[in-house]
């Protein structure tokens, strides 16, 4: 391989149409081993003798083929396994994270992105969205005292959230974050000071690649928590199941993990008395601003007579310490293992995930006491993840984030003004489509957090205003470079290729969009459906100038980027 | 069945082996999310124990309908509806069947839409949409609201749309984008539905947009579905079935009063303007609500936790109105279920059985596989439609 890579290195000395023909023919020596004519061996990319194809042979083959100088370590091609591993645990594949992933491998890989965070990208989003930074004091303080509108906060966060989804490189620590904010799902509108923003980065994001039992300790102790399942009211004498309900279904044990009707009015009184500081409504006090949002246990509110919680005995007089004894029950109990396993699994390998791969997500559980990568690293080296390419469909927020990292195109945000993420606390395009398909971040009311099942997603409504945004986007000229070939593009530095390596014909106008948007492969007969397209009657090979390929971009982009090559992770 | 059903459609095969020909009419299905409480919406004025259970979230004035039963006065908008017979309630509904009782929202609205315990396919209105065979007509199934619940699962052809005026992708690029998008999810089998459902259904209604409705609607999701629901019928889209959502802050474990003055007047006019709107169509529409679970007869302070019955509004020119049907179980403490609870005595799938069953002109054995368990067919039915 390595000699073939030397014979194709690519000399950025000559010419660009001269690289655009090199990177052509090595393109089709790979593209021939997609076709079959594999000579190959068992490890490293197979070989073929005779790489040369027709155009018609080409189109059967379009996509998955993307190759690169493998002298320096960048990728040969880009197969199906680094694809898959990209799709889940990231909001989509880039060009960057294909070209890293093939010269560390997957295992270093996931372990770098284990331990990755993204600085630079916090001072970003701190310069950019600067109300998510504040603290509970602060939050009230603005709101209640200051009387600023609460949206000019949830905004703010929402936008930062797909800012960072779209552009941190710290990707599966951002996918973790996702994972718990839908784990532990409050609904950011609830209390109308906007505690949640704190819930989210001194309780979610903390601990979205630390440990689970931190992790559920944090929730508990937050008003955010507190008050979106109403334990600020439950007390003595007015127990109020709401949170002890939702605390075993679906943060802990989970449906079938093994609890009653008792077990959950035992775990409601034990949890009567614990609220948090809040203000008299109507009415503001400083010493109240100063320690807003804290959790805190009021004695005279919890219920003191002995209860029986999953078998364990809790004696009469009990106070605050109660609820630390219950957690441990939960925490160490068997069915929040398979729980908190099932939640992984169901995100990152199927949605009814393989009962054996749940079984051995939740031993790791019990065996490291919690330890969420070590969870991780049973997912993604499993036998069963490997398998599961493409069983799973993108949510809104990451089909969009996806196509938006794939074309490169939230690099231009700023000049070319798409208005992508909203500047401030003004929506963007991004949250108003997301707020019609059904998926604006933050906004799932009930406890369970947003579907991920593609029974839900998989609808009408939901793709109609997926393609909207994808219309807006592709609206652009600047869109044209999308029929560039993207590795002359990327080795020129270019993100808008102007006239470097620009398709010629309809047959590479569809080839090197593939490769730019959807990396991977798309069947023979869809891509002579979009050839058929872009010829608009005309012979695919016929020579044609940008101008004339340009009209039909949008529907191109529009058309890829809605189909299932795309849409499925 | 299936299969052979969804080949047919894919083949596209002519329909004629249809027996839905004499079926006719469209069954809107509301579904209360998380969990209304009945007994302050249909006030059971005149249980003496209601008072006793209900120190503070009680209803102290309720409109009277029939000596014992009142009307939330916030509903007021929908008693005229009542006294002219065009709507009705049936009370103390939920799972007779007590192993099926539930008080997880979400098992709960699983199980209610999946319309049997587990091992059933689909929900029931899928089962229900299937055994009337092929649908020619694309809008057979409209889900008007965000996402197609999970009562239509097991039928393929639901539309999920929540406004007609902005049922469009906006590209220049147009119609044959759109073919293209089709063409390419053609190709993907069974993971292309719902692409070549949106293909298909934008062409026609950017072919023959419908006439926006000219009545006043709440900007709520229950009011905005109803006003697409509305405007499909009117338009002649002919569904058989319309589901909607009402997720009007139902899940009142605190402060429940004062929650539900503010959301219940958005409930009875978002179903007063339907009912307003469809005028003399009303003849042919028969709408009916359910929700997860009813709420615990005895309050916690403020609010109510998560209980057991609850009651169903059916609302149409079909509806035997102007009464609250099924058996009143009484709230003394005996006779609620585990101390605390409305007790169910009338299944749930009775109703819905009726209604389907009335509309499609299902047989008894089309009702229990679409039902199953014994409680959908006809010796079951409570008379709610005449």
């Amino acid at each position: 391989m390595a000699e073939l890579g030397m014979q194709l290195k690519t000399d950025l000395g000559t010419s660009c149409r001269a690289v655009a023909d090199r990177m052509v023919s090595r393109r089709t020596v790979v593209q021939g081993l997609a076709a079959g004519a594999v000579v190959g061996c068992s490890d490293g990319p197979p070989m073929t003798a005779d790489g040369a194809l027709t155009p018609a042979q080409l189109s059967e083959t379009v996509g998955g083929v993307l190759t690169t100088d493998d002298t320096d370590g960048h990728i040969q091609s880009v197969d199906e396994a680094d694809l898959h591993l990209l799709r889940r645990i990231s909001f989509g594949p880039t060009l960057d994270a294909v070209e890293r992933l093939k010269a560390m491998g997957h295992t270093a890989y996931i372990e770098e992105q284990l331990a990755m965070r993204d600085d630079a990208i916090e001072l970003d989003v701190l310069a950019r969205y600067p109300l998510t930074a504040n603290a509970p004091q602060a939050i009230y303080a603005t709101t209640v005292i200051g009387g600023q509108p609460y949206w000019l906060h949830t905004r703010q966060y929402q936008n930062a959230m797909l800012y960072r989804a779209a552009h941190s490189r710290a990707q599966l620590y951002e996918v973790m974050v996702d994972v718990w904010n839908d784990h532990f799902n409050t609904y950011l509108y609830k209390n109308p000071v906007p505690l949640k923003l704190d819930f989210d980065r001194t309780v979610i994001r903390p601990h979205a690649l630390g440990n689970f039992k931190a992790l559920l300790r944090a929730t508990v102790m937050h008003g955010e928590m507190l008050h979106y399942l109403d334990n600020h009211l439950n007390r003595s004498g007015a127990i109020n199941e709401n949170y002890a309900r939702e605390l075993l279904e679906l943060h802990s044990l989970g449906r079938e993990g093994g609890y009653g009707e008792a077990d959950l009015k035992a775990l409601a009184r034990i949890l009567s008395g614990w609220t948090y500081v809040r203000s008299p409504a109507n009415a503001w006090r400083p010493t109240d601003a100063l320690d807003y949002g804290q959790a805190v246990f009021d004695a005279a509110g919890h219920d003191t007579e002995p209860k029986t919680f999953l078998g364990e005995y809790f004696p009469a007089g009990g106070g605050a310490e109660e609820l630390d004894r219950a957690l441990s029950i939960i925490l160490d109990h068997p069915g929040t293992a398979r729980h908190v396993a099932h939640r992984l699994c169901c995100r990152l390998v199927a949605d009814e995930p393989p009962p054996r791969l749940v079984a051995a997500v939740a031993q790791r559980y019990t065996a490291t006491g919690g330890d969420i990568p070590s969870m991780l690293r049973t997912v993604l080296r499993s036998a069963e993840f490997r398998g599961s390419a493409r069983q799973k469909l993108k949510r809104p927020i990451h089909a969009l984030i996806s196509a938006v990292r794939a074309t490169g195109v939230d690099r231009l945000d700023q000049t070319l003004n798409y208005g992508l993420y909203g500047v401030a606390h003004n929506p963007g395009q991004l949250f108003q489509h997301l707020e019609q398909a059904g998926q604006a971040p933050f906004t799932w009311t009930p406890p369970d957090g947003f579907p991920d099942t593609a029974a839900y997603w998989s609808n009408t409504n939901t793709l109609l205003y997926q393609q909207k945004l994808i219309v807006r986007l592709a609206a652009s000229r600047s869109y044209s470079h999308l029929l560039s070939d993207p590795l002359v593009a990327r080795e020129q530095g270019l993100t808008v290729a102007d006239d470097v390596a620009y398709a010629t014909t309809a047959r590479e106008a569809v080839s090197h969009a593939i490769a730019n948007l959807l990396l991977g492969p798309m069947p023979a007969e869809a891509v002579a459906r979009a050839i058929d397209y872009m010829a608009d009657g005309g012979d695919p090979d016929a020579p044609r100038t940008r101008s004339e390929l340009t009209p039909r971009i949008q529907g191109l982009v529009l058309a890829l980027l809605s189909s299932p090559w795309f849409l499925d992770k | 069945m299936t299969t052979l059903t969804t080949r047919r459609e894919l083949l596209g095969l002519p329909s004629h082996a249809i027996k839905s020909a004499a079926a006719t009419g469209t069954v809107v299905v509301v579904f209360q999310r998380f969990a209304a409480d009945w007994i302050n919406l249909l006030v059971p004025a005149g249980d003496p124990d209601y008072a006793r259970l209900r120190s503070n979230v009680r209803i102290d004035n309720p409109l009277p309908l029939d000596g014992f039963f009142g009307l939330h006065p916030a509903l007021a908008p929908l008693l005229p509806l009542y006294q002219s017979g065009s709507l009705g309630f049936v009370t103390a509904t939920g799972w007779v069947p007590e192993a099926l009782r539930d008080r997880s929202h979400f098992q709960a609205q699983q199980l209610a839409e999946a319309g049997g315990a587990t091992g059933v396919d689909g929900g029931w209105l899928g089962r229900g949409m299937n055994a009337l065979g092929p649908q020619a007509n694309l809008w057979a199934g409209l889900a008007a609201e965000s996402s197609a619940p999970v009562s239509l699962e097991g039928y393929n052809g639901t539309i999920a749309l929540q406004d007609f005026s902005s049922y469009d992708h906006g590209s220049v690029a147009g119609v044959e984008a759109t073919a293209l998008i089709e063409s390419l999810a053609e190709m993907a089998g069974p993971r292309g539905q719902a692409l070549r459902s949106l293909a298909a259904s934008m062409q026609a209604i950017q072919a023959d947009p419908p006439a926006s409705s000219a009545v006043a609607y709440p900007n709520t999701n229950l009011g905005r579905g109803l006003r697409t629901a509305a405007e499909a019928i009117r338009h002649g889209l002919a569904p058989r079935v319309i589901t909607v959502t009402s997720d009007d802050d139902w899940d009142t474990h605190v402060n429940q009063l004062s929650r539900h003055e503010a959301s219940l007047p958005n409930v009875a006019s978002a179903l007063r303007s339907f009912h307003d709107d469809l005028g003399e169509q009303m003849a042919d529409v028969t709408l009916v609500t359910l929700t997860e679970f009813g709420r615990k007869a005895i309050e916690n302070f403020s609010g109510t936790d998560h209980g057991t019955a609850f009651s169903m509004l059916l609302m149409g020119g079909r509806v035997n109105g102007g009464q609250v049907l099924g058996q009143w179980p009484g709230l003394a403490q005996a006779q609620l279920f585990q101390n605390e609870d409305l007790m169910p005595t009338t299944d749930f799938r009775s109703v819905l059985g009726e209604v389907w069953g009335r509309h499609c002109q299902a047989d008894d054995a089309t009702l229990e596989r679409v039902l199953p368990g014994g409680y959908a067919t006809r010796a079951n039915w409570v008379g709610c439609l005449t």
